[in-house]
C-alpha cells in the first residue's frame, strides 16, 4: 500500500510542478512568451485561428479522456493492489464504436476546415498585385500597377548583431531579425494578389499576420491574396530552409491606410525619377567610394566579408581576387549575372545601375586592390540594355 | 527421420530464396519507375 | 537455476560459437549476432547524433551566435536528422527484428543468413563515408536531410558521398527487409499460422513490405540529384524544362511511409510488453493487424500534406488534407486497443512497462499534433515551424525512441542472461520522461509563436522557451549515459541471472528458451500450442 501512494504522491506533485511551471510562464505581464497562434488582421488568419482552436480543442479532449483511463487504471488495476486480470480479449462492438465516432468527429471536422481552405486558396477579384521574389538572402517587391521596385533586406542594426562574437547583446536591438531596410508598404482594405518566385533556391515568405505562407519555387509562380483590415506594422521571416542567411532575410509589412499609401506611392516615384537622374550625370571616385562602401556593407559582406577576404570555400575573397583586379568587363557580367550553380546573384536585376557602379568601384579600390577603375552608372546601363 | 528434416529445410530455403529474388525484382522495378518518371516529366 | 521442461540450455555439447573474433563478427551469419552488431552500431549513432542535437540546442540557449558559424550549423540539423533516422532508429529496429523474429516464429535463423551479413557489414562503410564529408572542403550535406534542390545542389564534390552514403543505406535496408519477409512467409514452425504470430513480427512483416517499396523511390530521388549536380541534367532544374517540386513529391512519396517504417515496430514492441506487464492478453489482436495495414497502406497517399505550402492546386490540397485526417482512426484504434490492454489487467511495472506506458503516452501527444498539422488551412501557418518540429520529435523520441529503450530492458535479460538493474533502469525511464517534456514541449509554443525552423539564431521574444528547450535536451542528452550504464553494468558485471520466462506474465516462443537462448536455437522446431503462443486466434 505504502508504494502505490508514494506513487500517487509523486505523481500529484510532478503535475503541479509542471502546472506551476506553466502558469508562471503565461501569467500576464510576462510580456513576450506568446503560446498561441495569433489571431492575425486578416480573414484569413482569423479563419486559420479558429480552426486552430477547434482542432485544439478536440484533441485536448481526446488526450484527456486516454490519459484518464489510463491513469485510472495505473491505480486500480496493478497487482500490488490485489487486483485480479480479467479474462476480455476482444469486443468487435467496442472496436466498431471507437472507429465510428473517431470517423464522425472528423468528417464534421473537415468542413469548417474545407471552407477555410478554399477561403484561404481562391483569390478574389483584386485591385493590385505584387511580385515577390525570394533571393539568397534578401526579397525583392515589384508593384505591378505603381511601378515601383526594390530589395529588402535585414536592416544593418540586427546584421552587425548577429555575427558570431559581435559583442552586441540582441536584447538591445529592437525588433533583432525582424526589421529590415524597405517594408513592404501596402493600402490597408485593398484585395492584393501575390505574385510569388524566387531567382535561385525555394524560400518561403510568410508574415503571420496575414495567415499563411507560400513557396518562392525558382522558375514557378505561385499566387496569394490578402486584405488587410489593420493599418500597422506586421513581422515576418523566410519559412524555407535557403542556405546559411536563411534566418536573416525577415518580412516587413508595413500597411498604410489608403490615402496614406498614395502619398508614398508619389514619394517613391519622386526617388526613382531622382535615381534615374543620378544614373544618367558622372560620379566623382569618391562619390562612388562612399555609395559602393554602404552598398558593400549591406548586399555584399554577409558573404564576401567586410574584409572582402571571403569565406573559404562557399564565398571567394575579393582581395586580391583575379575577378576584381583583372579585366573590367567580367567583373560587371558576374555582378549583373550571378555565377550559376552558386550563391552569387544576379544583383543586375535588383540593385540599381548607381549601385552597381559605386560597388564595383569600391570593391576594384578597397582591401588592398588598387585598380584605380572609376565605373559610371552610364557604363552598366549602357551594357544592360546591349 | 532426419532426411525429412533436411528435406523439409532445403524446401523451405528454395522458396525463400525465391521470394527473395521477386521482392528484388520489385524494388529494381520501382527504382527505375521513378527515374523514368523524372525523365518523361522533363 | 530451475529449467521449465521444455527450456532449451545454452551449453548443449553442440552450441558452438565460432572462436576467433574475425570468425565471430565480421563473417557471422548468425542471426542474434547479427542483431547484436545492428544494436550496437545503433546505440554509437544514437549517440554521435545526438552530440550534434547538443550542438543546435547549445547554439539555440540563447539569441545571437555564441558558438557556430551558419553555414556548420546547417550541417548540424542536417546530419543530426539523416544520422539519427538512417543510423540509429532505423537500424536498432532491424536488430531487434534480427534478434526477435526467428525466435517469435520458431524458426532457427533468417532465411538467408550471407545476406544478412552483408546487410548490417554495409552500414558502418555507409557511415563512415556519411560522416567524413564533415571533414572535407565542401563540407558536410547543409540542405536538411530533406535534400530540397536547387539548395541541395549548391552543396560541392561532397554530395557525391552522401548519395553514395545513402544509396548504401538503402540498400542496406532493402537487403534487411527481403531477408524480413522470405524469413516470416517461409520459415515459421509447423503451426505458426499468421494469425497465431506475435503482433511485433505482423509490424515488422508489414514494415519490411513499406521498406521494399519506398526504399527505391528515395534511391531514385538522389540519383537524379547526383546526376543534376554532376552529369548535366535536369530534372529538378526550371532553366532546364524540370520542376523543383517533382523533387518533393518523389521524396515525400519515400518519406512518409518512411515514418511509418519507423513507428510500426515500435506499435508491435508496446503490443508485447503492455500484454505482458498486465498479465492480460493483447486486447482486439485481430484488429490491431488490421489497423497495422490500413496504416501503411494509407501511409502511400499523404505525401503531400508535407507541401501545402508548395502551390498545389486546392483539389490537390483537399485530397492529402482528407486522408491524412482518415490515417488518424487506425491510429486511434491501436491507441484505445493498448488501454483497453490495461484496463481490468494486473499490472507491474518494471521498467520496460514504464517505457512502453510512457510511450503510449507521448506517442499520442505526438500524434494529435500531427491530426492539427492534417488541417491544411491551418497548416499554412504551421509549416516549417518548430511545432512541426514539435510534432515529430514527440512521435520519434517519447516514441519510437522510448520503444526502442522499453524492448530493450525487456528483451535485454533474454539476450545476456543476466537482470539488468532495475533501479537505474526507472531512473533512466523518469529523467528521460521528464527531461524529454522539458526538451519538446515548449517547441510546440515556439512554432505557435512564429518561430520558423532550421534557423541558428532568433528574435528576442522567443528566448525564454528555447533556453527552456535547451535546458531539457542537455539533461535528456545526459541521462542517455544512464541507459549505456545499465547496459554495460548488466552484460559484464550483474550477478542477478534470468530464467527463460524472465517476466511472469510473458508469453510466447523466445521465452521457452534458456536466457540467454543457445546460439542456434530451434533447429528443430518448436510445438505450436496454448502454452507456448501468446494468443490464441479469436473465436468469429
Amino acid at each position: 500500500m505504502k508504494k502505490q501512494n508514494t506513487f500517487i504522491v509523486a505523481a500529484a506533485v510532478t503535475a503541479a510542478v509542471i502546472a506551476a511551471f506553466w502558469l508562471l510562464l503565461v501569467a500576464p505581464g510576462y510580456t513576450g512568451n506568446e503560446i498561441n497562434l495569433t489571431r492575425g488582421v486578416t480573414s484569413q488568419s482569423m479563419m486559420s485561428y479558429q480552426m486552430h482552436m477547434i482542432i485544439l480543442w478536440i484533441c485536448v479532449v481526446i488526450g484527456v479522456l486516454v490519459f484518464s483511463a489510463m491513469f485510472i487504471s495505473i491505480v486500480l488495476h496493478r497487482k500490488s493492489r490485489g487486483h485480479e486480470a480479467a479474462k476480455f480479449t476482444h469486443s468487435t462492438k467496442a472496436e466498431i464504436v471507437w472507429t465510428v465516432i473517431p470517423v464522425i468527429i472528423l468528417v464534421v471536422m473537415a468542413v469548417p476546415a474545407t471552407k477555410a481552405l478554399v477561403n484561404m486558396e481562391v483569390a478574389p477579384e483584386t485591385e493590385m498585385t505584387i511580385k515577390i521574389t525570394g533571393f539568397q538572402w534578401r526579397w525583392k517587391y515589384e508593384y505591378i500597377e505603381d511601378g515601383i521596385q526594390f530589395i529588402s533586406s535585414l536592416d544593418s542594426d540586427s546584421n552587425a548583431a548577429r555575427r558570431v562574437d559581435s559583442g552586441t547583446d540582441p536584447v538591445n536591438v529592437d525588433n533583432y531579425l525582424l526589421d529590415v531596410d524597405k517594408p513592404l508598404v501596402i493600402p490597408a482594405n485593398t484585395k492584393i494578389k501575390f505574385l510569388i518566385t524566387a531567382d535561385d533556391v525555394i524560400h518561403s515568405w510568410w508574415v503571420p499576420a496575414l495567415g499563411w505562407k507560400r513557396d518562392a519555387v525558382p522558375g514557378f509562380i505561385n499566387e496569394a491574396w490578402t486584405e488587410v483590415m489593420e493599418p500597422g506594422v506586421y513581422r515576418g521571416q523566410c519559412a524555407e530552409l535557403c542556405g546559411k542567411d536563411h534566418g536573416f532575410m525577415p518580412i516587413v509589412l508595413n500597411v498604410l491606410p489608403k490615402a496614406e499609401y498614395r502619398a508614398w506611392v508619389a514619394q517613391q516615384n519622386e526617388g526613382m525619377a531622382h535615381e534615374q537622374a543620378e544614373t544618367e550625370r558622372l560620379w566623382t571616385l569618391d562619390e562612388l567610394m562612399d555609395r559602393g562602401e554602404g552598398v558593400y556593407a549591406t548586399q555584399c559582406a554577409t558573404c564576401h566579408q567586410a574584409d572582402g577576404q571571403g569565406l573559404a570555400p562557399a564565398f571567394p575573397a575579393l582581395a586580391g581576387s583575379e575577378i576584381s583586379n583583372g579585366p573590367l568587363d567580367a567583373n560587371i557580367e558576374v555582378l549583373l549575372h550571378g555565377r550559376k550553380g552558386t550563391a552569387m546573384s544576379a544583383w543586375g536585376s535588383m540593385l540599381s545601375d548607381s549601385d552597381i557602379a559605386a560597388t564595383l568601384t569600391y570593391t576594384r579600390n578597397a582591401f588592398g586592390n588598387e585598380t584605380g577603375d572609376v565605373v559610371q552608372p552610364q557604363t552598366i546601363t549602357r551594357i544592360k540594355n546591349g | 527421420m532426419a532426411l525429412t528434416e533436411q528435406d523439409d529445410i532445403r524446401k523451405k530455403r528454395s522458396r525463400a530464396v525465391k521470394t527473395a529474388w521477386v521482392l528484388a525484382l520489385v524494388a529494381v522495378s520501382i527504382f527505375v519507375a521513378f527515374i523514368l518518371s523524372g525523365v518523361l516529366a522533363t | 537455476m530451475s529449467i521449465e521442461s521444455h527450456e532449451i540450455a545454452h551449453d548443449d555439447h553442440h552450441d558452438h560459437k565460432p572462436s576467433g573474433f574475425l570468425d565471430r563478427w565480421l563473417f557471422t551469419t548468425n542471426h542474434k549476432d547479427i542483431g547484436t552488431l545492428y544494436l550496437i552500431f545503433s546505440l554509437l549513432m544514437f549517440f554521435i547524433g545526438g552530440s550534434m542535437a547538443m550542438v543546435i540546442r547549445a547554439e539555440l540557449f540563447m539569441p545571437g551566435l555564441q558558438l557556430v558559424e551558419p553555414e556548420f550549423f546547417n550541417q548540424m540539423t542536417t546530419m543530426h536528422a539523416l544520422i539519427m533516422v538512417f543510423g540509429a532508429v532505423m537500424p536498432a529496429w532491424v536488430g531487434f527484428a534480427n534478434w526477435m523474429i526467428p525466435m517469435m516464429i520458431g524458426a532457427p535463423d533468417m532465411a538467408l543468413p550471407r545476406m544478412n551479413n552483408w546487410s548490417f557489414w554495409i552500414l558502418p562503410f555507409a557511415f563512415t563515408m556519411l560522416l567524413s564529408t564533415l571533414f572535407m572542403d565542401s563540407g558536410g550535406p547543409a540542405a536538411g536531410w530533406t535534400l530540397y534542390p536547387p539548395l541541395s545542389l549548391q552543396g560541392g564534390q561532397s554530395f557525391a558521398f552522401v548519395v553514395f552514403a545513402i544509396h548504401m543505406m538503402g540498400i542496406s535496408s532493402i537487403m534487411g527487409s527481403i531477408n524480413v519477409i522470405a524469413t516470416i512467409l517461409n520459415m515459421r514452425a509447423p503451426g505458426m499460422t499468421l494469425l497465431k504470430m506475435p503482433l511485433f513480427v505482423w509490424t515488422w512483416l508489414i514494415t519490411a513490405f513499406l521498406l521494399i517499396a519506398v526504399m527505391p523511390v528515395l534511391a531514385g530521388a538522389v540519383t537524379m540529384l547526383l546526376t543534376d549536380h554532376f552529369f548535366g541534367t535536369s530534372f529538378f532544374n526550371a532553366a532546364g524544362g524540370g520542376d523543383p517540386v517533382m523533387f518533393q513529391h518523389i521524396f515525400w512519396f519515400f518519406g512518409h511511409p518512411e515514418v511509418y517504417i519507423m513507428i510500426l515496430p515500435a506499435f508491435g514492441v508496446v503490443s508485447e510488453i503492455i500484454p505482458t506487464f498486465s498479465r492480460k492478453p493483447l486486447f482486439g489482436y485481430t484488429a490491431m493487424v488490421y489497423a497495422t495495414a490500413s496504416i501503411a497502406f494509407l501511409s502511400f497517399i499523404v505525401w503531400a500534406h508535407h507541401m501545402f505550402t508548395v502551390g498545389m492546386p486546392l483539389t490537390g490540397e483537399l485530397f492529402f488534407m482528407y486522408a491524412t485526417m482518415l490515417i488518424a482512426i487506425p491510429t486511434g484504434v491501436k491507441v484505445f486497443n493498448w488501454v483497453s490492454t490495461m484496463w481490468q489487467g494486473s499490472m507491474t511495472f518494471e521498467t520496460p512497462m514504464l517505457f512502453a506506458i510512457g510511450f503510449v503516452v507521448l506517442f499520442t501527444i505526438g500524434g494529435l499534433s500531427g491530426l492539427m498539422l492534417a488541417i491544411a488551412a491551418v497548416d499554412l501557418q504551421y509549416h516549417d515551424t518548430y511545432f512541426v518540429v514539435a510534432h515529430f520529435h514527440y512521435v520519434l523520441v517519447p516514441g519510437s525512441v522510448f520503444a526502442l529503450m522499453a524492448g530493450t530492458y525487456y528483451w535485454l535479460p533474454k539476450w545476456t542472461g543476466r537482470m539488468y538493474s532495475e533501479k537505474w533502469g526507472k531512473i533512466h525511464f523518469w529523467v528521460s520522461a521528464i527531461s524529454v517534456n522539458i526538451l519538446f514541449f515548449p517547441q510546440h509554443y515556439l512554432g505557435l509563436a512564429g518561430m520558423p525552423r532550421r534557423i541558428p539564431d532568433y528574435s528576442t521574444q522567443f528566448a525564454d522557451f528555447n533556453m527552456i528547450s535547451s535546458i531539457g535536451g542537455f539533461i535528456f542528452g545526459a541521462s542517455q549515459l544512464i541507459f549505456v550504464g545499465v547496459i554495460v553494468h548488466c552484460v559484464y558485471k550483474s550477478k542477478q541471472e534470468a530464467k527463460g520466462r524472465v517476466w511472469e506474465g510473458a508469453k510466447g516462443l523466445e521465452w521457452i528458451l534458456s536466457s540467454p537462448p543457445p546460439y542456434h536455437s530451434f533447429n528443430t522446431p518448436p510445438v505450436i500450442d496454448s502454452t507456448t503462443i501468446a494468443h490464441v486466434e479469436e473465436a468469429h
